[in-house]
């Protein structure tokens, strides 16, 4: 059991880490904060728009939905989502203040402020009656929970009966890690502020089952999502074409490559 | 400064083969990731110091390409 103090110490360092990064991150790799995107682009590119979309189509979207995106970043995929789907409303949470005030300038700007709503919430307690939702995402942010059990029934209590539950991540490989790839997963999480540890596909899916849901499709992603854009995000080209790391890079490239790391989804149903 | 697509500087970074064609035909290479080739952007790739990317490559280890840390 988390106690209330432990609680907010943990809320306060995913805040300062995504108040802190968000900016630069948007400037540099846009408005998806996702570090994997499905290759789904034109010629089997990472098109961040075509992998939201495509997000939106695995997670059984359908025009006239009631969307929750749960760690929302500064939107692309809420804002790509409603823009392809003039019948949807989309509320999205974040625990970030800056995200929330990056995000209501994106929908001002792109002309969807009056169907996607930002709010600073804790996804653990989210501000929002039962069954409000048809579908509750997670995109690359249940990461952050320390809490998957606590998370993943807040989200249960807020959708529909039949609503659907959708889960995209980054997770560490099912099994044992030791030695420096241990070490390597600790500095990975500590840049981007994973308080409880990042989890397995296993141990998440096993969170969403035990929270109610029935699982329709779990999956690992290997082979269909790739880290270029995001990682190109990092890095700059100076004076003399030389390629060195951006501001951006300097804060979040973590020099290993040998954690073992995947990317899975999940798509569920709360029974009727 | 030149600021070039990150899905481009990304793939250099990952993939050898692709980082070769960037530098022998910078258009082409751009085209292949649907990158409209404008002639700023051909320009600057063509600015790039070929050895001075291979370095900055081989200074990131195995920490970019499919098992890059998240």
């Amino acid at each position: 059991m988390t106690d209330e103090t432990d609680v907010e110490t943990m809320r306060a360092k995913v805040r300062a880490v995504y108040d802190a990064h968000s900016p630069t991150f948007l400037e540099y790799a846009g408005s998806t904060f996702q570090s994997g995107l499905l290759r789904v682009g034109p010629e089997g590119t990472e098109d961040p728009r075509a992998h939201n979309l495509e997000l939106a189509r695995r997670a059984g979207l359908r025009d006239g939905d009631h969307l929750l995106d749960c760690g929302c970043g500064v939107g692309g995929p809420a804002l790509d989502t409603a823009s392809a789907f003039p019948d949807v409303r989309v509320d999205a949470v974040t625990i970030s203040p800056v995200q929330v005030d990056l995000a209501n300038g994106l929908a001002a700007e792109r002309g969807l402020a009056d169907r996607v709503t930002f709010t600073v919430a804790d996804y653990h307690e989210l501000p929002f009656p039962d069954a409000s939702f048809d579908l509750v995402w997670f995109l690359e942010s249940a990461e952050y929970s320390w809490d998957q059990k606590a998370l993943f029934a807040e989200a249960f209590r807020v959708l529909k009966p039949g609503g659907r539950l959708f889960q995209k991540g980054l997770f560490r490989r099912d099994g044992d890690i030791t030695g420096a790839p241990l070490a390597h997963l600790r500095e990975l999480e500590e840049v981007w502020g994973v308080t409880a540890g990042l989890p397995s596909p296993s141990e998440t899916w096993g969170a969403i089952g035990g929270a109610g849901f029935v699982i329709r499709h779990a999956g690992l992603l290997d082979g269909e999502v790739g880290q270029d854009r995001y990682v190109g995000a990092m890095v700059e080209v100076g004076p003399g074409g030389v390629p060195t790391l951006n501001p951006f890079g300097e804060v979040v490239f973590v020099p290993h490559g040998d954690i073992p790391l995947c990317y899975a989804e999940c798509r569920a149903e709360k029974p009727l | 400064m030149i600021q070039l697509p990150p899905e481009v500087i990304g793939k250099a970074l990952a993939d050898a083969d692709y980082r070769t064609r960037l530098f022998d035909d910078p258009k082409g290479a751009l085209e292949e990731l649907g990158v409209d080739a404008t002639d700023d952007l051909v320009g600057g790739i063509q600015g790039l110091d070929r050895a001075a990317v291979e370095s900055f490559v081989a200074s990131l280890g195995d920490a970019v390409g499919d098992n890059a840390a998240g």
